[in-house]
């Protein structure tokens, strides 16, 4: 299964503005993890040292969050497995050498994705509600060929990997 | 429930995500509250109907999930008076003041946002204590 690529038009600037320290947040306090932006060329520099450390090329997943309230719009995450492994592991406090299937893999992108995206839009309108629809999770390929390299994402790196935010038919 | 006594809290946690379920019940038992059953449904249809069979102290919800959301679930249990004790707490990203709002119109329904630290679920039960 994979997603069909969003149309990306440019994010309200106050959500992309947001961006970084909401994903600090949602890093640290849900995940014990640390997190900063990063430039797309050290962004691609990590996908290639995370497909350096492998004899395959990396399996990513893709977590979709559609959204609805003071912006409409939809929020993806980009992250690899072995990352939502370890943010899973975190999470519920198990350890390392627990397995965690799909379905939970799928379940923690899809958690961060709802995270980032309730955080933001709580902080852009504090007064208004608003629907988050149920993540849409998906394993993709051809992240390392992409990397760095498209202009709406927003690149971060969490605990030493590569993650990437984009947002997708933000209307007003 | 008295202090010092020894009677274990019985709690459900409702959400569509195992994960979240996963980590709602690792908070709980990293708050020295003692615990008893810690039952788990993916959506309020099931929780209702699990309520059929168990006893439970709290019910901890999200909002946002399939076949029936959390308000929708708090809202059915405001109907029977046999839950008009049972703590609740609605566990959200949306941390919005209409949401709140929405939720404060029903009974005794306690707000914590996620992403949120293990203390805010400890606070939360310790207002069994």
């Amino acid at each position: 299964m994979s997603l069909p690529h969003s149309s990306s038009r440019t994010a309200p600037s106050d959500l992309r503005a947001l961006l970084p320290e909401v994903v600090a947040e949602v890093a640290e306090h849900a995940f014990f993890a640390w997190a900063e932006p990063c430039e797309p060329r050290a962004f691609a520099d990590l996908v290639a040292a995370s497909d350096r450390s492998r004899a395959t090329p990396a399996v990513w997943l893709c977590a979709r969050v559609g959204f609805q309230g003071v912006v409409s719009g939809s929020l993806e995450v980009l992250l690899p497995v072995e990352l939502a492994r370890e943010l899973g592991v975190a999470l519920t406090g198990g350890s390392a050498s627990d397995g965690l299937t799909d379905q939970e893999l799928h379940d923690v992108a899809g958690e961060l994705a709802n995270m980032l995206c309730g955080v933001l839009l709580t902080r852009v309108d504090r007064r208004q509600a608003f629907e988050l629809r149920p993540p849409q999770v998906a394993r993709v390929a051809g992240v390392r060929e992409q990397a760095g390299r498209a202009d709406q994402d927003q690149f971060f790196c969490l605990n030493d990997r590569p993650v990437a935010v984009r947002f997708g038919e933000c209307a007003p | 429930m008295s202090a010092g006594s020894d009677k274990r809290l019985n709690l459900l946690v409702v959400d569509d995500s195992a994960m979240m379920r996963a980590m709602i019940k690792r908070a709980a038992g990293l708050s020295n509250v003692p615990l008893g059953t810690v039952y788990e449904a993916s959506n309020g249809e099931e929780a209702l109907r699990l309520l059929e069979t168990i006893s439970i102290d709290a019910l901890f919800t999200d909002i946002n999930m399939p076949v029936m959301t959390g308000i929708e679930l708090l809202a059915a249990l405001d109907r029977q008076d046999r839950w008009k004790d049972l703590l609740r707490v609605i566990i959200s990203t949306d941390g919005s003041n209409a949401r709140r709002e929405q939720a404060g119109q029903l009974s005794a329904c306690q707000y914590v946002e996620k992403p949120f630290k293990p203390e805010a679920i400890r606070d939360v039960l310790a207002t069994l204590l």
